[in-house]
């Protein structure tokens, strides 16, 4: 018997292999699953393992795919000061004055998931008031969804700011006041992106990885560049794609089909917003908001513009996606997939839709003559789906029908699931918790079924399932390990399971603090 | 007599007596004298200047640091054996010496801002080498940094009047080259102002290249759509709408009998041209170049196949199948315009290829003229130039013309002319 380089015994391992088989042992060389099977017959290697992991009954899943993050955001995100729960600019100063102390002077500090909606004064804090609290330092804060933001007067001079730009916000003098709204604020948000060095962005990501990985994630789909973030982040994924401990698949978000061909790509898009989010109740909608008579959303592109893109990158042979999240938006995006195939017929092309949070029974039946597969994000129910949470007070009955994810399995449309990070956070885990207690009981899937969103279709939706996505001979051995089997506990308690082990193409990169002997 | 230069458009430069002293002054100095330097005619309060440089309460301090920064600056003339006092002050005022030879680059920027002559407004142009007082700031003095804010603002008002200025005195004088590259500065400062991508494109149209006027439509588009999430304005759209509606493009009639080499042709029209007037033509032609490329066959071909999918691609997927698999051996982009993939491929022989290359280019020429450019003719792979000669030869395609762009007559010139025609016959 050859020497092999890990074997993993005594465990409840789910392969979720094409008969959904179960397994006791795994045999790992080379990085790859070289023999798999139950009882005993893992003793054959036990000798000539160079590792040997015992599981002690522990259970074993594919290696998560979380398929919707921006990895990069994230990873800076982690690096900023979170403004989520401030209640008063005076709040938001002292957590910015306690950040100075932490950064050296002339470092930018950037306050993020700030909700000027939330603090008493409903502003946002003006160049004046980031002085007082960080006169050495430049400080950027956005507002929780970017589309307005305010920076102090240190920040205020580094930026070559047009004085003709629309959103620049003035004080009686005439002189900016450091809010910006519009296309200042986007513009101010390019360039200060734009200076973020990438070992930045290194930082921020490793932290992000490093995060991802404690939660079982091998494999992430990162939407990055274009609008709200930016294409240095997307470049930077390309240029250190073999650097990352983990498998990165990019998604450019970008409309220029000639520059994602030029840099060799297959795919292209990601939030390449249709539409806004319920959040900001800028999600087109067929019906006015519940709770905003008159507003219906709005779509961001044509359906002529959008065909003209689908098209475009259709004919080139790219896999694309787009994020569309209200009826409407859907609508759209299906009408243009259909325009497309139309057109020039195309098997396996795998074209996706990001988030499809309110669909039809009939966009449902449209995306399964297309051949679609779709990137969902459980946890938005988790945290929005509730009586009383943020679904209710947009959508009102419409809540009812939100991430019908039963209804969409059965027809045999593919669902790839995903955290959206930063939106939610990388946690594979909540997400097959929120797919088994959808609040709405009828769209709720079984452990098994939603555990496949984060792994054989995960790797389905990007090309992967001949390597990975499932435990199977010849396929990486890209491996979860968990304190408990999701199919055995009540399916209440599946968000409370934790990662043990973490095996990335048979190396242990994350080991929890449990009895595992790694 | 001492002479002081002070720069303040772009980063800032003291100099004196054409010596840069900027390394030798506080930071809290050089904001002292860009001040004064930039309002110089006037006499300064020295307990406001102190103020605004030292925003503290105490006064004795702000005092003395403002005495201590003026003492540091006569020091330094001193120590360059300048005897002039660069300050005239008392008590309770201070100003700079109108004795001193003091050149500040936006005295003379602003006082050229109004003019209309070309020359001089090139002139003021140059003097703006970025922004006013760019990148400077000093961490305590609020007053100070707002005044930078004030007259960094005007300055750019005033360098966009003097852009503008230009930009339309070119265009005037029709030197559109120049228009374009002020459009390209003004663009460097507001690259989401769609107005200037705008008058790019309908520069571009102007001009007769509809290449560059689309191109800068998708840059605008691309820009809009990355940063605002945003279409273009309407005017920009139909802008767009006029660049790509066909009738108006132009024709090409303007190339001159004389070089007409092959009157025997019937149909097809051959012309010759020289590489410096090729810009003229190239517009409205499927531009194809030929390199050097030593035994790569078919590569002009594949190139013209190629133009062929971008520009026609509706027209191709009413072309026959047997047709498409054919030329897929050139160019295997046209696979998708395939309607049964199922069929089996066979291996086509170069007269199949040429044959269902015409038909393609027939069925084109059906709807609308095609004009086919080859630049640096001489060297067309020889299979791609046999190619040639077979559609002048078969005199098929009637709404044809093909320009080939050479500065000599050779080898592969004199079989084109010697083609006597007759699609009989091959």
């Amino acid at each position: 018997m050859k020497n092999i380089d890990l074997i993993l015994y005594n465990g409840d391992i789910l392969t979720i292999d094409e008969n959904l088989s179960t397994a006791n042992w795994i045999a790992v060389d080379k990085g790859s699953i070289i023999d798999i099977g139950n009882n005993d017959e893992y003793k054959k290697y036990i000798n000539n393992a160079k590792e040997k992991i015992d599981l002690m009954g522990k259970t074993v899943l594919p290696g998560f795919y979380d398929s919707h993050v921006h990895l990069v955001q994230t990873g800076l995100n982690l690096l900023s000061v979170d403004l989520s729960d401030v209640q008063s600019i005076v709040e938001l100063q002292e957590r910015i004055r306690k950040a100075t102390y932490k950064k050296p002077e002339g470092q930018l500090i950037r306050g993020i998931g700030y909700d000027d909606l939330r603090v008493s004064e409903c502003r946002m804090p003006t160049r004046y008031e980031l002085d007082k609290c960080a006169p050495n330092h430049p400080v950027w804060i956005n507002r929780v969804e970017y589309h307005i933001s305010s920076i102090n007067s240190m920040a205020l001079n580094s930026l070559n700011i047009p004085f003709d730009l629309e959103g620049i916000i003035r004080d009686e003098r005439g002189l900016p006041d450091g809010r910006l709204t519009g296309k200042a604020s986007a513009y101010i948000r390019g360039q200060i992106l734009n200076n973020f060095s990438d070992s930045i962005r290194k930082k921020g990501v490793n932290k992000a990885l490093d995060l991802a990985i404690s939660k079982g994630v091998t494999t992430v789909g990162a939407l990055e560049g274009g609008f709200v973030f930016h294409n240095r982040d997307a470049e930077f994924i390309i240029n250190n794609n073999t650097k990352f401990p983990i498998d990165i698949n990019l998604f450019y978000q970008t409309i220029d089909v000639d520059m994602v061909k030029g840099k060799q790509l297959n795919r292209i898009g990601g939030c390449i917003f249709l539409d806004g989010s319920f959040g900001s109740r800028n999600a087109a909608l067929k019906e006015d908001y519940s709770d905003q008579k008159n507003n219906k959303g709005r779509l961001f592109f044509s359906q002529e513009e959008l065909n003209e893109f689908i098209l475009n990158a259709h004919k080139e042979n790219l896999q694309i996606t787009v994020h569309a999240i209200g009826d409407r938006a859907i609508e759209q995006i299906l009408n243009s997939y259909e325009y497309a195939l139309t057109k020039y017929k195309r098997e396996n092309h795998r074209h996706r839709i990001e988030h499809f949070e309110l669909p039809s029974d009939e966009h449902i039946k449209r995306a399964k003559d297309l051949e679609l597969v779709l990137s969902m994000q459980p946890s938005y129910e988790y945290y929005w789906g509730d009586k009383g949470d943020l679904y209710d007070k947009r959508l009102g009955e419409r809540r009812k029908k939100t991430n019908p994810f039963k209804k969409i399995v059965e027809s045999g449309l593919i669902i790839a699931g995903g955290s959206d990070s930063d939106v939610t956070k990388i946690d594979p885990l909540l997400g097959i918790h929120t797919a088994v207690n959808h609040p709405n009981k009828e769209y709720s899937i079984s452990p098994i079924e939603a555990i496949k969103l984060f792994t054989i279709n995960g790797a389905y939706s990007v090309f992967e399932e001949d390597i990975k996505g499932s435990i199977e001979i010849g396929k990486w051995a890209d491996l979860v390990v968990l304190d408990k089997n999701p199919l055995k506990v009540k399916k209440e308690e599946i968000k409370d399971i934790n990662v043990e082990l973490t095996l990335k193409q048979g190396y242990i990169i994350f080991k929890n603090k449990g009895d595992i002997d790694g | 007599m001492a002479k002081l230069k002070i720069y303040l458009l772009g980063r800032v430069d003291i100099l004196l007596n054409d010596e840069s002293i900027l390394d030798k002054l506080s930071h809290k100095s050089i904001g002292i004298l860009t001040y004064m330097a930039e309002q110089r005619n006037k006499k300064f309060n020295r307990n406001k200047i102190a103020d605004i440089f030292w925003d503290s309460n105490d006064f004795d301090t702000s005092r003395y640091n403002l005495r201590y920064n003026i003492w540091q600056l006569r020091k330094l003339f001193k120590q360059k054996n300048e005897k002039i006092d660069p300050f005239i002050s008392d008590k309770e005022t201070i100003s700079l010496n109108n004795n001193i030879d003091i050149y500040v680059d936006v005295e003379e920027f602003q006082k050229g801002v109004e003019n209309q002559d070309i020359n001089s407004l090139e002139k003021i142009k140059k003097l703006y080498k970025g922004e006013f007082l760019e990148g400077f700031y000093i961490k305590d003095s609020p007053e100070f940094n707002d005044w930078v804010f004030y007259e960094r603002e005007k300055f750019q008002r005033n360098y966009i009047k003097v852009l503008t200025k230009l930009k339309d005195s070119y265009k005037e004088r029709r030197e559109y080259q120049k228009a374009i590259k002020i459009l390209e500065d003004k663009l460097s400062i507001n690259p989401l102002k769609e107005s200037l991508y705008l008058e790019l494109i309908n520069i571009y149209i102007q001009i007769g290249d509809r290449n560059k006027a689309l191109h800068h439509y998708n840059r605008c588009v691309k820009r809009l759509r990355e940063e605002l999430n945003i279409s273009p304005a309407i005017e920009i759209k139909n802008a767009y709408k006029n660049i790509m509606n066909r009738n108006n493009k132009r024709d090409i009639k303007e190339i001159p009998e004389s070089k007409l080499i092959n009157a025997k042709n019937k149909y097809s029209n051959l012309y010759i041209i020289k590489e410096y007037d090729k810009e003229k033509f190239r517009e409205n032609s499927i531009f194809l170049e030929s390199y050097p490329l030593g035994a790569i066959e078919y590569y002009v071909l594949s190139e013209l196949i190629d133009k062929i999918a971008k520009i026609y691609d509706q027209i191709l997927l009413n072309i026959d199948d047997s047709d498409l698999f054919n030329i897929c051996f050139v160019n295997s982009k046209v696979q998708r315009y395939i309607k049964d993939k199922d069929s089996l491929l066979n291996m086509a022989t170069k007269i199949n290829i040429f044959k269902s290359l015409e038909n393609i280019i027939k069925q084109i020429s059906l709807e609308e003229h095609m004009t086919i450019m080859i630049d640096k003719f001489k060297f067309i792979d020889n299979t791609s130039l046999e190619f040639i000669e077979f559609m002048l030869y078969r005199e098929n395609v009637k709404n044809i013309k093909i320009i080939i762009i050479s500065d000599e007559y050779n080898e592969k010139i004199k079989k084109l002319k010697n083609i006597k025609g007759g699609k009989n016959e091959y």
